[in-house]
C-alpha cells in the first residue's frame, strides 16, 4: 500500500475507524514513517486545542429542563395508559355481561326468535278460528269479539316488531302472556 | 455499560431512567456540536434544548432498534439548517464573545479559553457548511463516517474526504492563529 494510502487512513485510524487488520498495517506502516507520525502528533495536538475550546456544555437550567419535560411526558403517557386501562375494562365488563346475556338466551330450553313466536302465534289463532268460528265465540260469550280485536292487535304488533328486527324477547314474553291470559287459556303459547 | 439500543428500548417502554442515561450520554456531545455549527452558545443552547425537546415528544415514532446518536443528531442537524435558513447571517457574523466559558476558574484562564475558544470558532466559520457538518458530527458527535454520510446523504468517500479537508484548514487557520 502506498504511503498516500496511509495518510487517508490517518484520519480514520485517529477517530478508531479501522478494521483489526486496517489497524494493524497502519500501525506497522506507522513505526516506520517519520511523515505519518508528525501528522498523527499533530492531529492529538490540535484536538486538544479543541477539547479546550469546546470545553463547557449549556447550562444547568436548561439541562434540568429538559430532564422535566422528559419526566413530564412519561407521567402524561402513564396517565393516558392508566386512562385507557380504565375504560377498556369497562368496556369488557360491558361486553362480558352482554355475552353471558346472549349465552344464558341460547341455553333456555325453547329458544324463541321474533319469527318463531309471529308463526306460532298464526297458526295458534287459525286454530283458534277452526274450533271456535268468531260468529260462534261472539254467540257464546259477548267478551269473545273484543278478545280477538286484542289478539288481532297484538298480532300487528308482532308484524310490526319483525319489520322492525326488533329482537325484545323479553317484550315478546310479556305479550305473549297476555295474548294467553286474554285468550282464557283456549290455546297455549 | 447498557448500548444505546437497551437504553433507547427501556426509555420506549416507559423507563425514564432510559432516557435519562441517553440524555446524560449525549448532551455534552450535542452542544457542542450544535456550538460548532453556530458558534453561537446562546443560540446552541436554544436550539440544543429544541432538539431535546423533539427528540421526547416525538419519542412514539422512534425505533429503538435504529441509531439513537443519529436519530439525534439528525434532528439537531434539520433544527440547525432551518435556522441558517431563516437567519444566514447568524451564521456568519452571529459569534458571541460573552458567556462562552464558564466563570469558575480563575480569570486568566478564562480568558485565555475564551481566546482558544473564539479562534477555533472563527476557524470552523472559514469551512463550508459541509466541512463543518462533516467535521463536528464526527469530532465531538462521535459519530462514525459511515453514519455521517448516511445522515447527510452523501457518499462515504466525499465525508471521508471532506473531513480531511476540514481538518487541513482547521489546523492550518488555528496554526496561523497561534
Amino acid at each position: 500500500m502506498s504511503h498516500e494510502q496511509f495518510e487517508k487512513d490517518l484520519i480514520r485510524y485517529f477517530y478508531g475507524e479501522l478494521s483489526e487488520k486496517e489497524e494493524q498495517e497502519f500501525k506497522s506502516h506507522l513505526s516506520s514513517c517519520p511523515a505519518c507520525q508528525k501528522e498523527l502528533f499533530e492531529l492529538k495536538a490540535f484536538s486538544q486545542t479543541l477539547e479546550k475550546a469546546f470545553a463547557q456544555e449549556a447550562k444547568k437550567k436548561i439541562l434540568e429542563r429538559i430532564q422535566a419535560k422528559a419526566e413530564e411526558e412519561m407521567n402524561k403517557a402513564s396517565a393516558t395508559w392508566l386512562k385507557r386501562k380504565v375504560i377498556g375494562a369497562w368496556a369488557i365488563a360491558v361486553l362480558a355481561m352482554i355475552a353471558i346475556g346472549i349465552s344464558l338466551w341460547w341455553l333456555l330450553p325453547e329458544r324463541k326468535t321474533i319469527s318463531d313466536a309471529y308463526l306460532a302465534f298464526v297458526d295458534g289463532v287459525q286454530l283458534l278460528e277452526q274450533k271456535f268460528p268468531t260468529e260462534y265465540l261472539i254467540a257464546y260469550e259477548q267478551d269473545s269479539e273484543d278478545m280477538i280485536e286484542s289478539l288481532e292487535q297484538e298480532l300487528e304488533g308482532l308484524e310490526t316488531a319483525m319489520e322492525n328486527d326488533e329482537n325484545d324477547f323479553y317484550q315478546l314474553e310479556v305479550d305473549l302472556y297476555q295474548i294467553e291470559i286474554m285468550s282464557q287459556g283456549i290455546f297455549e303459547i | 455499560m447498557r448500548t444505546d439500543e437497551e437504553l433507547s428500548q427501556a426509555w420506549c417502554d416507559g423507563d425514564i431512567e432510559g432516557f435519562k442515561a441517553l440524555f446524560k450520554r449525549y448532551q455534552r456531545r450535542l452542544y457542542q456540536v450544535i456550538l460548532g455549527w453556530t458558534k453561537n452558545p446562546s443560540l446552541a443552547e436554544d436550539l440544543f434544548q429544541e432538539s431535546w425537546v423533539r427528540v421526547i415528544e416525538h419519542k412514539e415514532v422512534f425505533d429503538p432498534n435504529k441509531n439513537f446518536s443519529s436519530w439525534l443528531f439528525q434532528i439537531a442537524l434539520n433544527l440547525t439548517r432551518d435556522h441558517w435558513r431563516k437567519e444566514k447571517q447568524t451564521k456568519i457574523t452571529g459569534i458571541e464573545q460573552s458567556e462562552l466559558i464558564d466563570s469558575k476558574e480563575n480569570p486568566e484562564q478564562v480568558l485565555a479559553e475564551k481566546e482558544a475558544q473564539n479562534q477555533v470558532l472563527n476557524a470552523l466559520g472559514q469551512l463550508s457548511e459541509l466541512e463543518q457538518e462533516v467535521f463536528m458530527l464526527r469530532h465531538f458527535g462521535g459519530i462514525s463516517f459511515s453514519e455521517i454520510a448516511e445522515l447527510l446523504g452523501i457518499n462515504l468517500n466525499t465525508a471521508l474526504s471532506r473531513m480531511h479537508q476540514a481538518v487541513k484548514h482547521l489546523k492550518k487557520i488555528i496554526g496561523e492563529l497561534q
